[in-house]
């Protein structure tokens, strides 16, 4: 019995170890035409401890290169600027969505045909979280008009 | 008698006709010439009037553009198909791209069909596409950002023009990201 007690708390005890408190979700790249080389990913992201995480970097073999942006306005204007990381306050979602903040794709690999989908695209995190997403579906800019 | 009363009406009638018909067919022309443009599309030159009668749906960006443009054309798109397909054929979205240096009129042709089958996408030499833009409002500038890997990005204004069928201003968004305030302003103009 105690030692059955004992397995139950080891296993509480490596699940709280393990278990992310940061979560992807609704994730997706957005299509974009044959022949055009950058694109951009979008998704939301839940932070459920409570200290601030900040998003450092993003990985995967669809671009050359990620980098992680922003939108702000200059005058009139709309601009997109690289920023060094995307913070996630403690116990809060923030939003990765068209016209403001997003993960952009420089120099794609491969055409993002809509309903296709992206096999790896890891998250790296400030906490250590790294979140390997492997089924990341390509959808077209039409669907999110949609939501 | 009848002499001294058409000596008095014509000059009433001529100022009448002057005020009320002369002068706003003048400034009429004045406003459709400033919006006119001549482009190159990949099947040549296209005016602005080419689509008299039709309602031309004007939006300015460049290709490259990962986010605010795919998003601005998704929006147009998306309203249009809300309408039935015989009041759709009253409209002709137009893509003016203001980075001619990497947008050919052939890839501005597909990029337009990708997002709705009947728009088409224009472009021109960057002297014409400042003073056009200008005329329209509309602001566009290259960005060269050091931290990034990207050659340039182009900030832009985010609006949608919808003219009316003469080639004058009707409306005029500001970045809409909602498909009903576009669907509502087309749905004005028929």
């Amino acid at each position: 019995m105690l030692k059955h007690t004992f397995a139950v708390y080891i296993f509480l005890f490596t699940t709280a170890l393990y278990s992310s408190s940061i979560e992807v979700i609704d994730a997706y790249i957005r299509a974009v035409p044959i022949g055009l080389p950058n694109s951009a990913a979008f998704m939301k992201i839940k932070n459920s401890s409570n200290k601030i995480v900040y998003l450092q970097k993003v990985v995967s073999t669809s671009a050359e290169k990620l980098e992680l942006h922003e939108h702000v306005m200059s005058g009139a204007m709309m601009k997109m600027q690289h920023i060094p990381t995307i913070e996630i306050p403690a116990n809060t979602t923030v939003e990765l969505k068209p016209g403001g903040l997003h993960v952009m794709l420089l120099g794609l690999t491969k055409p993002l045909v809509v309903d296709d989908f992206i096999n790896d695209f890891s998250l790296f995190f400030s906490n250590g979280d790294v979140i390997q997403l492997k089924h990341l579906p390509i959808k077209s800019a039409m669907n999110e008009m949609k939501h | 008698m009848r002499k001294t009363l058409w000596f008095i009406l014509t000059p009433i009638l001529l100022i009448a006709l002057t005020i009320f018909v002369i002068i706003p067919y003048i400034e009429e022309q004045k406003t459709i010439a400033h919006y006119a443009f001549k482009l190159d599309s990949s099947e040549g030159h296209v005016k602005l009037s080419d689509f008299q009668g039709k309602i031309p749906i004007i939006y300015f960006g460049y290709m490259y553009c990962p986010d605010i443009c795919p998003t601005s054309l998704s929006v147009i798109a998306s309203a249009l198909a809300k309408l039935p397909k015989d009041k759709a054929e009253n409209f002709q979205l137009i893509f003016i791209s203001v980075d001619p240096n990497r947008d050919t009129p052939k890839a501005l042709k597909e990029y337009a069909h990708y997002f709705y089958s009947y728009a088409i996408g224009l472009t021109g030499n960057e002297k014409y596409l400042k003073e056009i833009t200008q005329n329209y409002g509309a602001y566009y500038a290259k960005e060269y950002d050091s931290n990034s890997t990207q050659e340039y990005t182009v900030a832009h204004t985010s609006f949608i023009y919808i003219m009316d069928k003469k080639g004058k201003l009707a409306h005029k968004l500001a970045h809409p990201q909602n498909t009903n305030d576009v669907y509502t302003a087309l749905l004005e103009m028929l």
